[in-house]
């Protein structure tokens, strides 16, 4: 058979493989879909001292979750985690956060927002070398190609913050 | 000595397995195997989120991601070689960009850019499982297809690194490094069982049992068998009056065994494997009687890698792993009355080690040693009627590496990668160096540009240095076949490969690469008739290889993956005069789809592969180009059966692949049915 009648061929396999696929297509996950999903599972198992209302979930410095993958994630939780997510711009805004992600962009700044959030009740995650010792209280890590956290157990004892003992199960603790 | 055919036998047991099978998948519970979707994340919690994969790869020798190596990767995971339909890691590799497989009835080999193995027997290309080198040190040979020692069907995924790897790995990473990673006993919740019958009365049979205990304990353990037929062939060129077509039949069976364990605790880890293929050989190979079952020949190889790991602190990891490798090769030909054997054997054992420091800021640095002592590096020939030893060489070496690569972040866009790695071996007089450069630099968010530069080598194996076998006359006395001569002098051959590719997703989920490449060998090694009585392997003059790829790859969210590529590829020869020389049997045009997705509901996943080769000229044949299409279904009506069905070369083009006169003749369209369960 020439190459020719073969691509003939191939042609229409292929209509009819695509045809028959005919699902709906979106994307597939990323690390940071991922992480988007971490820190939204993260307000189940923390209290956050005062009354309840939506939780303000912080992203500081530049984006790198896709805007779908967040609203698919906070329609999927939506009966169970009352949150969503904002974008402050100034570090005065970050207080009024009730989770906190410093992107990696901000790497210059951590110093800042740690110190105006000393002891507040914000959890403050980021996932970057040396992110505990920074001063952030989880650290988004990779390890054996599966994405997981590490929690410094002082700083974030030292907020206001009720974090329940399973988180601190599945974490690896830093003293 | 080789296994009796067994045919019926298998096939009873197959039936009474399938049953048991059955039986077994009223218990347990299904193992999604498919890509994880945005979708599935959303309403999965933190302890299930902490179990989903994220695609990385290893073969940088640390976990790094795909989009932060200089050089182009291509990772095929369980899924695809799932609903692929994939039976040999050379079904694997076919689908990689710029790779081709060949096949002379006796192994599969990859064309990598252009240049066709069969002579290096895949020794231009490292082959590893879990980062152990399979290459074994008498050939430095890959097996790639049923000799390859693992079942397929325990792979997690496949890294292949296109172009050269020897400032990490040393010897023969000199056209790609593949990397095959094992599932993890984890991933098995109790036993499996997987059969298959295929083509030439083919039956396979596998059983794997593997869980992960609450005590951190992880463990796996696995055999398989394989016991097919093999199909009839035509050689024209062994067309006689007894046999006017130059048909042969049952000359080509195959008797497989493998077996595989691996465990994991805490820090340490242990994995083992044993692969045994007898195959009887065709088609009058090395001048052997044609058509005579007798014609056979056995390679087994095992491997042992015990690993440890620790994270000293949280800048410092450290790992260290001992090695042992076993390989053994029996030929038996018959020439006229007289039988010929040809063993090989070799073994190998050594020790790595090295850390991974994040200690400065912006840096990654990595630092190792490896050393390895071939015990025994045995290869003989001998006749029988009257005995004689037609050639005999046995000795030990060893080697030894080290290397450092530092990879810097220098901005937010801009990541550079510098590394070397020194070899020395002991039956070599000058220590080798393999420098690296690479630049990764992302200009935008969605573009990424990389710019590679390294040298690597293939160092002489043992069969090139000491092979020696002296002229063979006829019965009446005249000149019947060239001895050949050792060449204790010969240098590592060695390639200069630059590679610039630009990277860019648009529209979220389309991801486009064009890679160029240009690379140059120098003192490449090939046998050549050194004087009318003797042939002898000498370092010979350059040649060069340069071309571009182009993919196109996407994923969707419900598993559907599509990749294509298309490369295309200019190889030259510098030694045949001054104005270069096309080589022989370069393909120029390499173009490859693979495009999978769920069909009607998740239950059916159908694949589509495809590989379109254009034609290949030496001054003696011109073979013609092939397009050759798989096709797969699969099928899983209860969650934890998974019934397949899969044709492969739909449209028998591939029927060809270059040597002999009138070419070797291939398999062809084959099919195969297989099913897997779990308990």
């Amino acid at each position: 058979m020439t190459c020719v009648s073969a691509i003939k061929k191939i042609t229409v396999w292929l209509l009819l493989l695509v045809l028959t696929a005919g699902a709906v297509l979106a994307d597939a996950v990323t690390e940071y879909d991922l992480k988007a999903a971490y820190l939204l599972n993260f307000a189940s198992y923390v209290e956050w001292p005062g009354p309840p209302k939506p939780l303000a979930i912080c992203i500081y410095g530049d984006n790198p979750f896709k805007a779908a993958t967040i609203a698919s994630l906070l329609k999927a939780k939506a009966g169970q985690i009352d949150a969503g997510f904002k974008y402050p711009s100034q570090l005065e805004h970050l207080a009024d956060c009730n989770i906190l992600y410093l992107a990696q962009s901000e790497q210059e700044n951590f110093g800042k927002a740690i110190t105006l959030l000393h002891n507040a009740p914000v959890l403050i995650v980021t996932d970057v070398q040396d992110g505990l010792p920074q001063g952030a209280m989880i650290n988004l890590i990779t390890e054996s190609n599966r994405l997981r956290f590490e929690i410094n157990i002082n700083t974030a004892l030292a907020s206001k913050l009720k974090i329940s003992s399973k988180l601190l199960k599945l974490a690896k603790i830093v003293q | 000595m080789p296994d009796s055919p067994i045919i019926p036998g298998s096939n009873h047991r197959l039936k009474s397995r399938l049953k048991l099978s059955i039986a077994a998948l009223l218990f347990g519970s299904c193992i999604r195997v498919f890509a994880t979707e945005v979708d599935d994340i959303g309403k999965m919690d933190l302890e299930q989120l902490m179990n989903v994969e994220l695609e990385t790869v290893t073969a940088s020798k640390y976990s790094q991601k795909l989009s932060e190596t200089a050089s182009q990767v291509t990772i095929v995971g369980k899924d695809q070689i799932q609903q692929f339909g994939y039976r040999t890691l050379s079904d694997i590799l076919r689908t990689v960009p710029g790779f081709f497989i060949t096949n002379d009835r006796m192994y599969d080999y990859v064309g990598v850019r252009g240049f066709d193995q069969s002579t290096a027997l895949n020794g231009r290309m490292l082959l590893m499982i879990d980062g152990n080198r399979i290459n074994e040190s008498i050939f430095d040979s890959g097996l790639l297809g049923s000799e390859f020692p693992l079942d397929v069907d325990l792979i997690d995924h496949v890294e292949i690194v296109r172009g050269p790897g020897s400032s990490l790995y040393g010897n023969n990473a000199f056209f790609a490094v593949v990397n095959v990673v094992t599932k993890d006993g984890g991933s098995f919740h109790g036993g499996e069982l997987a059969g298959s019958y295929g083509s030439f009365d083919s039956y396979k049979g596998r059983f794997s049992y593997g869980r992960k205990q609450n005590n951190g304990l992880e463990y796996l353990i696995s055999a398989t068998g394989l016991n097919a037929d093999g199909p009839t062939l035509r050689y024209p060129e062994h067309a006689s009056p007894d046999n006017p077509a130059g048909i042969t039949s049952h000359t080509n069976d195959e008797h497989n065994k493998q077996f595989f364990a691996k465990a994991g605790w805490g820090n340490f880890s242990f994995e083992g494997g044993y692969g045994r293929r007898y195959k009887g050989l065709p088609g009058g190979a090395y001048g052997t009687n044609f058509d005579d079952p007798s014609n056979s020949y056995q390679d087994s190889e095992a491997f042992v890698n015990l690993k440890y790991q620790k994270i000293l602190s949280p800048s410092l990891a450290f790992s260290a792993r001992a090695f042992y490798g076993d390989y053994d090769f029996r030929g038996f030909y018959h020439y006229g009355d007289t039988i010929s054997a040809a063993p090989v054997h070799t073994w190998w054992s050594g020790f790595e080690a090295n850390f991974v420091s994040r200690h400065f800021d912006n840096h990654t640095l990595i630092g190792g040693i490896e050393a390895q002592e071939n015990w025994l590096q045995q290869q003989g020939i001998f006749f029988d009627n009257p005995y004689t030893v037609f050639s005999f060489d046995e000795r030990d070496s060893h080697r030894i590496g080290v290397y450092l690569q530092d990879d810097v972040v220098l901005t937010n866009q801009l990541k550079l990668s510098v590394g070397a790695r020194l070899d020395d071996h002991s039956l070599l007089s000058n220590v080798l160096v393999s420098p690296r450069f690479g630049i990764v630099y992302n200009p935008l968010t969605d573009s990424t540009v990389k710019l590679q530069y390294a040298q690597a080598f293939r160092a002489p194996n043992v069969v090139h240095q000491y092979q020696a076998y002296p002229i063979t006359f006829n019965e009446d006395g005249t000149f019947r076949g060239p001895g050949r001569l050792p060449n204790t002098g010969l240098h590592a051959e060695q390639i200069e490969t630059w590679e610039l590719s630009w990277q860019q997703i648009f529209d979220h989920n389309w991801q486009f690469t064009v890679t160029g490449y240009y690379m140059d060998m120098s003192k490449r090694l090939e046998e050549i008739q050194q004087s009318p009585e003797f042939r002898q392997v000498a370092n010979l003059d350059a040649e060069i290889g340069y071309g571009a790829e182009f993919e196109l790859q996407r994923r969707w969210n419900n598993g559907a993956l599509l990749r294509s590529s298309y490369s295309l590829i200019f190889a030259e020869d510098m030694d045949r005069g001054s104005d270069g020389y096309i080589l022989s049997n370069v393909p120029g045009h390499l173009y490859q789809l693979n495009l999978m997705a769920p069909l009607f509901n998740p239950q059916w996943h159908g694949g589509f592969d495809m590989q379109m080769l254009s034609s290949r000229n030496s001054p003696q044949s011109k073979t013609p180009g092939y397009a050759r299409i798989g096709l797969n279904l699969l099928y899983q009506p209860i969650t934890n059966l998974n019934l397949s069905a899969g044709v492969y070369d739909l449209f028998d083009d591939n029927r060809l692949e270059p040597g002999g006169i009138y070419g070797i003749p291939q398999e062809g369209r084959t099919f195969r049915l297989k099913f897997q369960c779990r308990f």
